[in-house]
């Protein structure tokens, strides 16, 4: 099987012969071949030679032409400043600077940049047959945010019918681009809209769906595939992204992976993510990358899920962590001993938790990505928050956001596997499910029943009866077992009779029958206290 | 330890302004702060406008600036000022697009933990748009929700009902932050300096805060008005804004709410062209349910038919 085959077949949900990998390769590829990213994207012959070395060195399946979302822009007359490290910016919004829109007219083939990247695209093709192309156009609200600015949230509601006009304006951009990139070869037309992470389910649905729907229906209908990439906080959106028809949904490190797999589910498409691209990929080493690309294939499975980072590739991302990802996605043994290695650099981190959850309050932990960022992990933390209150001075809760090193040592301390997840003094209680109220309260009512009694049976005791062989006596010890068996406290019954004992409690015979209770407690284990310590046991006597 | 200020606030609520008064006044004034600014087109500050000349800036502006990506540079900001050891300060402008929560999280990740210390969250309002702006774009509620002092600016252009109604939306979305009311960016020194970072589990709402939403109208029927404006009275405290061309029974107008306050004139020929609709207007609204707040208005033109 090809590169080019499996990720197809995987777009389309198919059995593959293993997990795809498509690194979005876009300015990095210069960091390859020494220029800047100004020079490798104004340049189709180091756009080819660029992407030749990644090809050789990431031995990836599929391959964005080029990851730069303001080509449409500045061939619209956005200006542009430009970085040696980044795509540029586009500094000037030709709609709020006199530009009108009637003005405006869709670029051909030829225009600014477009016929750079089209040109590497047709020899990309020509040289890597064997690879799936991507062919990248900027989202219908991400360029029609680079026309108008930010004017664009506040026309939303002053002039709804002028944005929709510019929408449909942006998305003839968008599918005479598709076009351009299907004519030049590539196989899939991945639309990136980031900016559409800014708005809400609602205003996607009024400002965005029937242009993204009808683009990807125009991709199907000129035979190629199509990928909705989305970056930034979009949870919110998967849901009716995933019914704008296109073949495939691409996500960052923002959203998680599992809630992504499980929407696309429903509709049948396949998705692809969610490798980070800064604090591993860029900041982490080899070992930190292979690791994280396994987590994203456990999650994403053999069916329908493209490995990738979650947008274009950091210029200085160290290439050995991507060569590292090559190995484990492409050799199973590999990947069998990165993942060891990973659980052994954990076991060494683990905690004893043997003593946890021991202490007079309980304790809950909740283990999130990130309760800020997350929408069922701030419900659950908001779930707990709620119900503290009921259990104030008896109840502690905390919040562990795996992304920090240490919350996540903690929660594979804790044996935890799923994030949102509640634990009631070390024990897990719920996962990925946020408990109704009375539902949380009898979990932890459940776990103060279960302590008082511990509590109970660890309050070892003996109990003295004080008197001779007489009816009374005889009575009272019967009333005390009758009471220890009830209780079943762990207590035994003890007769003296020895006059002098007696006298040593202070007693004296004719005070008998009396009871005398000595109580046990620990007071240390495994450790030798100072006396300084041990004075001050005995001073609570 | 170095303090961090962030300020942030949608273009065009008095930011420039409000960042020349911080850099003006202590304790920035003497802590040869730093400068981390977005010069993305028309989205930040714009660095011309910064009044001192003499400060160390960085300029955040890449293509993708929306994106993770961003991060990259933003760290790598923050090491330089780290190593060059001559600032005690950093003051960040958040644009409105940028999540506060982000912003936060790179200063306690990685390498640079330990050396920055958060002082202080402002977000600046701008008291004639926000209720607008807040239905479109999530991060300008975020910003609020995060903030640890919040200013209301331009608060001169509005009416009092409507600043009063402000004041609510605000305070649901943030119960806790001390709150200012000014007119041309100016704020008070003693306001700056006795902010107070809050760390983010502290401000955690009890529950997810009233979703400030817009809701879009169209039809071919004919609206009773008399039904139309008792729905109006009836839902004030929900109704934030409304906009668009109503064709009632009277007549058709362009009908505008602001807070409670209601304006008619000629309708607008665009609107309906575009929505194919005599009648199409678009309300934001919070406090309420949206079906509710669909039941309601539609039952001005339903009732309509019914008595027809």
């Amino acid at each position: 099987m090809t590169g080019k085959e499996r990720v197809i077949k995987a777009i389309r949900c198919q059995e593959t012969d293993r997990i795809p990998w498509v690194p979005f390769v876009g300015c990095h590829a210069g960091s390859l071949i020494k220029v800047s990213a100004e020079d490798y994207l104004k340049s189709a012959d180091l756009m080819v030679k660029g992407l030749a070395e990644a090809v050789k060195r990431y031995k990836p399946d599929g391959l964005p032409v080029a990851f730069d979302l303001q080509i449409e822009a500045e061939a619209l007359g956005c200006q542009v400043a430009w970085a040696k490290e980044n795509p540029p910016a586009v500094i000037h919004h030709p709609l709020c600077n006199g530009t009108k829109l009637e003005d405006l007219n869709v670029p051909g083939p030829d225009a600014a940049r477009i016929a750079v990247v089209l040109n590497a695209a047709r020899r990309l093709r020509k040289a890597h047959p064997e690879i799936a192309l991507y062919g990248l156009i900027t989202g219908p609200f991400t360029l029609a945010l680079h026309l108008l600015g930010t004017d664009i949230f506040m026309k939303m509601f002053d002039q709804a019918d002028y944005v929709h006009r510019l929408m449909r304006f942006c998305n003839d951009v968008c599918k005479a681009m598709a076009g351009y990139y299907i004519d030049a070869g590539c196989d899939i037309v991945a639309m990136v809209d980031p900016m559409t992470s800014q708005i809400g389910s609602d205003q996607f649905v009024q400002f965005v769906s029937p242009y993204a729907t009808e683009l990807f229906t125009h991709i199907r209908k000129r035979g190629a595939l199509s990928s909705f990439f989305v970056c930034g906080h979009a949870q919110q959106n998967i849901a009716v992204m995933c019914q704008c028809k296109c073949d495939n949904i691409s996500i960052d490190e923002n959203i998680p992976l599992e809630y992504v797999r499980q929407e696309c589910g429903k509709h049948g498409l396949s998705f692809g993510g969610n490798l980070q691209l800064t604090s591993v990929l860029l900041l982490g080493g080899p070992v930190d990358s292979q690791k994280n690309a396994i987590a994203c294939m456990e999650l994403g499975g053999n069916k329908g899920f493209i490995l990738a980072p979650g947008c274009d590739l950091p210029y200085a991302t160290p290439p050995a962590n991507l060569e590292a990802i090559a190995a484990i996605v492409l050799d199973p043994y590999q990947r069998d001993i990165a993942k060891n290695m990973a659980c052994e650099t954990t076991d060494q981190e683990r905690l004893d938790m043997n003593e946890y959850g021991q202490a007079d309050k309980i304790i809950v932990d909740i283990i999130t990505l990130d309760s800020e960022a997350c929408a069922p992990c701030q419900y659950m933390v908001d779930a707990v928050k709620r119900i503290t209150p009921e259990f104030e001075g008896i109840v502690e809760w905390r919040e562990h956001k795996i992304k920090y090193r240490e919350s996540l040592v903690f929660m594979t301390s804790l044996m935890v596997r799923n994030v949102p997840t509640i634990c009631i003094d070390g024990e897990i209680v719920f996962v990925s499910r946020i408990p109704p109220k009375d539902e949380l309260i009898a979990a932890i009512q459940k776990r103060i029943n279960e302590k008082f009694r511990l509590r109970i049976q660890q309050k070892k005791a003996r109990l003295y009866v004080l008197g001779l062989d007489c009816d009374k006596t005889k009575e009272l010890k019967a009333n005390l077992k009758q009471a220890v068996t009830e209780l079943g406290v762990d207590v035994d019954i003890q007769s003296v009779k020895n006059e002098e004992t007696i006298h040593s409690y202070g007693l004296t015979t004719k005070q008998l029958p009396a009871v005398v209770m000595a109580r046990f407690q620990v007071k240390s284990i495994r450790q030798v206290p100072q006396v300084v310590v041990i004075k001050e046991w005995l001073k609570d006597l | 330890m170095i303090d961090v200020w962030i300020l942030g606030g949608y273009l065009g609520a008095g930011k420039t302004t409000t960042l020349n008064a911080l850099l003006q006044s202590e304790p920035l004034a003497s802590a040869s702060p730093a400068l981390i600014i977005n010069e993305f087109g028309k989205i930040g500050v714009d660095g011309a406008l910064v009044e001192r000349r003499d400060l160390i800036r960085f300029e955040i502006n890449k293509g993708s600036l929306f994106c993770i990506c961003t991060k990259t540079d933003f760290l790598k900001a923050l090491s330089e000022i780290v190593a060059s050891g001559k600032h005690k300060a950093v003051l960040i402008e958040a644009t409105g697009i940028a999540e506060p929560v982000d912003i936060e999280n790179f200063l306690t990740e990685g390498p640079h933990a330990g050396h920055f210390r958060m002082r202080g969250n402002l977000c600046i309002v701008d008291a004639m748009n926000f209720t607008q702006i807040a239905a479109y774009l999530k991060p300008a509620t975020s910003q609020v929700r995060w903030a640890d002092a919040i200013v209301i600016n331009k608060c001169d252009l509005v009416e009092s009902q409507h600043l009063h109604t402000l004041r609510d939306v605000l305070r649901q979305i943030n119960p806790t932050a001390p709150m200012m009311e000014t007119s041309f960016g100016k704020i008070d020194a003693p306001f700056l300096n006795a902010v107070i970072h809050r760390s983010r589990s502290e401000n955690l709402v009890p529950c997810a805060p009233e979703q400030i939403f817009a809701v879009s109208f169209s039809t071919n029927e004919v609206v009773n008005e008399t039904q139309f404006s008792a729905v109006l009275r009836r839902m004030d405290r929900s109704i934030l804004r409304l906009k668009g061309n109503v064709a009632f029974d009277s007549g058709s107008a362009f009908v505008e709410v602001v807070c409670g306050k209601v304006s008619k004139k000629a309708p607008v020929a665009a609107i309906s062209t575009q929505n194919y609709a005599a009648t199409a207007f678009t309300v934001i609204a919070w406090n309420t349910d949206k079906q509710a707040l669909l039941e309601q208005i539609e039952s001005s033109w339903n009732q309509a038919i019914t008595q027809a």
